[in-house]
């Protein structure tokens, strides 16, 4: 024992890592922040780690060529021992690593952990959400099959409609005149080192940032986000209400992490691998692109928008959409976090325009709150308004900015 | 290592950190111009799809068969090779096109992706139609848009007639930009 101990001090003596190590592992949250709401952002980076690992693995025997790719897969599907289930784990892991995501973000927007100092936080989320797409996507091609080659059809005729640039812009997409053997290979290059080389530098900046910034605090009513008194009485908080990260929190981090990955390996075991489906011919006319779920509700929406809405939807929908993520983060930087107080502020004319202002209309209402416009929550903290009427009670005023 | 006297300490290093950031400057300067000069290749590579050897003129004219592997009034499935492919292409650079003959040495070549997103549309010939499997995009036997969310017809490819044999010009993923120089014949042309 004592021998393992001088050998971990021998390595420490030279990394000198250990007390950064001991430090972020002990660092203080608030104790109502050990909480089962928490746990996704960690199931996330854990189910991040798994697709590392089985995509590596799976890398050992994957060919990422248009002429070998669907056979590789097959190969993997029925002569190498247990190929099946690493390409099932992949691509389950995939979808998890989506759901999973999608939860983590309506959790911080629900608990309004988006608000100052925690801004860039979110808009690095926001990136990292993008990327887990781009990544679910480029995975979907290197399955290199019927559907995904019909899906990079899609994919060309949706940058086809970019205006000017269309035809080049296709032919960089493609790699070249026509889907063929350079399009798997560029796909190959962004799912296997542009996007994750990506993905794990921002995951490191959005972790840091949790570390340097400290948790979200759980929301509650009376507690309001200000710029100049915010870090104090977080800061505050801490000292008074503090528990270590390590062991106070991370054990309901690592329960769930846990339960996700069997979760993972259940319906690996069950459902087995995606495909491939038929072979990527594109002779065979007789077929029925479908793209994976991630996308099903854009391929759905594309046969519902009229002709002249398309361009427009599709080109100016995801910037639109980018904007619309990152704005909850620039508006509605201040204020309550707690959800059925939220007040309304900010650029109201921006918060409109924009779906996040009207979830955020839609949350006043559900409480039965009247948003009058502008407020600032004067009373003492702690003392709580009557929901139905807080406008006139002297908690709640409407003034003049 | 040892003591030195303050004053000529102090003048050594404020004139040595001025020589130290003069050549700090410069080697900024040098490692800038390598950069610049090491990225027109790495952009040159990046971006060879479109300004490489081919310039991303693609097009070529190639046989598709003989005239009399086409009916007359009837709509066919044919394949081509793609003029442009590599070793890397597996079947990919087989590509298919609906031929209809509508006279003698009157054609029509569709290009099977259709105009909306580029799926492959199919001819049915109880109905004279070209239907989409994604999205319900209908076109009718000449082409033309009939229903669904298509904005235009289907892409039709350029095509001659020569010594018996039935040529297009091709080369090609059509969609709406990258289709703009082929043919589109409006309905009234057709007489």
């Amino acid at each position: 024992m004592s021998r393992l101990k001088q050998i971990g001090e021998w390595f420490d003596d030279r990394l000198q890592l250990g007390s950064a190590i001991r430090e972020a592992m002990s660092h203080p949250v608030p104790s109502k922040t050990a909480s089962w709401w928490y746990v996704f952002g960690s199931a996330a980076l854990t189910i991040f780690g798994l697709q590392v690992v089985t995509g590596i693995l799976l890398a050992l025997i994957y060919v990422p060529s248009a002429a070998e790719a669907w056979n590789s897969l097959q190969h993997l599907n029925h002569h190498v021992t247990l190929g099946w289930f690493l390409r099932a784990l992949h691509g389950l892991g995939s979808n998890f690593m989506v759901a999973v995501v999608l939860i983590h973000m309506c959790q911080v927007f629900l608990f309004g952990a988006y608000k100052f100092p925690r801004q860039l936080t979110w808009i690095i989320g926001v990136f990292l959400l993008l990327m887990t797409l781009g990544m679910a996507f480029t995975g979907q091609v290197l399955r290199f099959d019927q559907d995904a080659y019909w899906g990079l059809g899609i994919g060309a005729s949706i940058t086809s409609r970019i205006p000017l640039i269309g035809a080049p812009a296709v032919h960089m997409l493609l790699g070249g005149p026509i889907i063929a053997g350079a399009t798997l290979s560029r796909f190959f290059a962004l799912h296997v080192f542009l996007i994750p080389g990506l993905l794990i530098g921002f995951v490191g900046l959005h972790l840091l940032m949790v570390l340097k910034l400290g948790i979200n605090e759980w929301a509650m009513p009376g507690r309001i986000v200000r710029k100049a008194t915010y870090e104090e009485e977080y800061h505050e908080l801490l000292k008074k209400d503090g528990i270590p990260f390590v062991p106070g929190a991370i054990w309901k981090d690592m329960l769930f992490s846990a339960a996700i990955i069997v979760a993972i390996m259940i319906c690996a075991a069950y459902f087995g691998p995606f495909g491939p489906t038929g072979y990527p011919d594109p002779t065979i006319v007789q077929t029925i692109p479908k793209p994976d779920f991630f996308f099903l509700w854009l391929y759905a929406m594309l046969a519902l928008l009229p002709p002249e809405m398309e361009t427009p939807a599709l080109l100016i929908g995801p910037g639109h959409r980018n904007r619309l993520l990152n704005s909850p983060s620039l508006p509605h930087r201040r204020g309550r976090k707690e959800l059925a107080e939220a007040p309304r502020r900010g650029n109201h004319l921006a918060a409109c325009r924009s779906l996040v202002g009207d979830v955020h209309q839609a949350r006043d209402l559900l409480a039965l709150e009247p948003n009058c416009g502008r407020v600032e929550w004067r009373s003492p903290a702690g003392v709580r308004p009557e929901r139905t009427h807080a406008a006139a009670t002297p908690g709640c005023a409407c003034v003049p900015r | 290592m040892s003591e030195q006297p303050e004053a000529p300490n102090t003048a050594m290093s404020s004139s040595e950190m001025s020589r130290r950031a003069l050549f700090t400057k410069i080697g900024l300067l040098l490692n800038g111009f390598a950069v610049t000069l090491l990225a027109v290749p790495l952009i040159g590579y990046l971006v060879s799809p479109i300004l490489g050897s081919d310039r991303g003129q693609y097009k070529r004219w190639i046989t598709l068969g003989d005239l009399n592997e086409f009916p007359e009034g009837q709509t066919r499935l044919a394949t081509f090779r793609n003029p442009i492919s590599s070793f890397a292409d597996g079947n990919t650079d087989h590509i298919p096109c609906w031929v209809r003959r509508v006279q003698g040495e009157q054609f029509q070549v569709f290009a099977v992706n259709c105009a909306h997103l580029g799926c492959p549309v199919r001819w049915f010939p109880q109905s004279g139609l070209f239907m989409c499997p994604c999205h319900g995009g209908v076109y009718y036997q000449d082409g033309s848009r009939a229903s669904g969310p298509p904005p235009r017809g289907l892409f039709e490819y350029p095509y001659r007639v020569e010594s018996g044999k039935l040529m297009i010009e091709t080369g090609q993923l059509p969609t709406l930009s990258t289709s703009a120089k082929l043919e589109t014949r409006s309905r009234r042309c057709q007489g």
